[in-house]
């Protein structure tokens, strides 16, 4: 066995920590559901093992163990309390719960090593460091954090004042931002295809939601409920930026990661929202390969089973609800999304049509039956026949696969 | 022998190739003995979070899927050789007749995709 068994925790898919959501609307059922998944999903990584992977903390462990020991601080229904890294220093106020929308950011600066969270540049309330990355992930957490306060009512990641962690510089040259279960990741990218990740407010509003998602619905990083996963992060992180922007649908780009390429790269961002699969299109990167469709998704068994890629079909679905409502998009479109995402009702192995169930179901709660048909129209024009219940073999046929070995 | 590193994930999606002939490297017979050392029977593991890199890892007739924070070890030292050794930068369109055509559509319809991972 080895570091490869310590530095794959048996988190399976989807089994990521969950919490009750803080949605106020609510609260009793949310309550219900919430008792009854967190049972199985606690059981499946043994603490035992959670709590050797905390211990490890140096070199290229150190990723698992930083998310072995957010994952134990979660568990035991505090805030992160095991990040010291999170707490200011001069106050022990953080041992509880920020109550009341606390917006409390630190970003630490890996220094081109693979280690988190490496130095901590800059703390909440700190003038800006004059580091773009530093402070590019200092504003774009902000910006997120009031997206998800001021329109949705949630008090970050969690619901409950979650710090919001953010390590930037990291790796050398390193063609990526991620999520890794308790804290966002920014690299500086290779300077020939990427520049730095942090440049574009979409793609820390990505990030962030990725923390959101864990938090209430946990869709599995995997198939259709991965690229629902992608696609939820998507939505959000453009809903940041036009809402910071104070866009309307009509003046929105709807680019994800715009600013992220260099200027050797023939293309103008990573993925399209409005039209998949244009995004670019270069000699040496190819052409972006999203579908729009139901009729074009990708089967793969690279990125955990395209789920970058099939994101585009949920994305289009987003943007067609979008443009038919009107106006603004974080108001009623974002509203249906958030609440279908957060409501309690959408199962970690959701599939399109399932979710897509849950968003028409949403529309009809919040709005009315013209807004639910504007919802069902989007779906049917990409492919998808919005669901009720979930389809049961799908999500047995992969959410433990160690069961037959 | 051939060997192929091809990443895949992470926020921008795009999949990267990278081959090596261990034949055509100084030292063939060092070479061999890194793909010995490495773990390829071992279940594969899952990863946490989003966006993680995805590797997948494939040595003459034996193939490994890894989250990133598994490519450690003699597993990070074969990625490091084979990128190393590698012509070019692993990105873009297909050039080889072995690389996978994921770009397409349908076309990489797979063998793999529905396989429980670890269910060998
Ligand atoms: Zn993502």
């Amino acid at each position: 066995m080895g570091s490869r068994r310590l530095s794959g925790p048996r988190a399976k898919i989807g089994t990521m920590s969950k919490h009750p959501s803080q949605d106020p609307v609510r609260p009793a059922e949310q309550h219900t559901r919430d008792q009854r998944t967190s049972a199985s999903v606690c059981a499946i990584v043994p603490p035992y093992l959670l709590e050797r992977l905390a211990l490890l903390d140096t070199g290229r462990l150190a990723p698992a163990a930083h998310a072995a020991r957010g994952t134990l601080a979660h568990d035991a229904g505090f805030r992160a309390t095991a990040f010291p890294w999170t707490e200011p220093s001069t106050t022990g106020q953080t041992a509880l719960p920020s109550a009341g929308g606390t917006l409390v950011r630190t970003i630490g600066d890996a220094a081109s090593a693979e280690v988190l969270p490496g130095k901590i540049v800059r703390r909440e309330g700190d003038a800006p460091t004059g580091d773009p990355a530093t402070d590019e992930a200092y504003d774009g957490l902000g910006a997120t954090y009031r997206l998800f306060a001021e329109v949705y009512g949630r008090n970050s990641i969690d619901g409950s004042g979650l710090g919001l962690d953010a390590t930037v510089h990291y790796g050398h040259e390193y063609d990526n931002a991620f999520w890794d279960g308790a804290q966002m990741v920014f690299g500086d990218g290779d300077g020939e295809v990427f520049g730095r990740f942090t440049r574009s407010v979409s793609v820390i509003g990505h990030e962030l939601t990725h923390g959101v998602t864990q938090f209430t619905a946990g869709l599995a990083y995997q198939g259709q409920s991965g690229a629902l996963n992608e696609s939820v992060s998507d939505v959000f992180g453009v809903l940041v930026e036009q809402y910071q922007a104070g866009q309307s649908t009509a003046a929105a780009s709807w680019l994800i990661g715009q600013g992220l390429f260099t200027a050797e790269v023939q293309g103008e961002a990573l993925r399209s929202m409005k039209a998949p699969g244009t995004a670019y299109d270069d000699d040496v990167l190819g052409k972006d390969p999203q579908p729009a469709h139901m009729d074009d998704y990708v089967q793969t068994d690279a990125d955990n089973g395209g789920v970058h890629i099939n994101s585009g079909i949920p994305n289009k679905a987003f943007y067609l609800v979008a443009a038919g409502l009107g106006g603004n998009a974080w108001e009623r479109a974002g509203a249906i999304w958030y609440r279908a995402l957060t409501d309690g009702e959408l199962p970690a192995t959701a599939d399109f049509a399932t979710f897509a169930g849950r968003t028409v179901a949403a529309a009809t709660d919040l709005f009315d039956t013209t807004a639910a048909e504007v919802v069902s129209g989007a779906w049917t024009q990409v492919g998808v026949t919005p669901g009720g219940a979930p389809d049961v073999r799908t999500a047995a046929a992969w959410v433990d696969p160690d069961v037959n070995s | 022998m051939r060997v192929e590193v091809s990443r895949s994930g992470g926020f921008a999606g795009l999949r990267r190739t990278w081959v090596v002939q261990v034949e055509e490297t100084p030292d063939p017979q060092a070479f061999l003995l890194l793909i010995e050392a490495c773990p390829w029977d071992e279940p594969e593991p899952e990863s946490s979070g989003a966006d993680r890199f995805v590797y997948q890892v494939q040595a003459g007739e034996r193939s490994a899927t890894l989250p990133e924070p598994a490519v450690q070890g003699p597993w990070l030292e074969l990625v490091d050789q084979v990128r190393h050794f590698s012509a070019g930068h692993g990105l873009g369109p297909v050039t080889t007749d072995a690389a996978p055509a994921d770009a397409a559509p349908g076309e990489h319809a797979v063998n793999d995709a529905e396989r429980p991972p670890g269910a060998e």
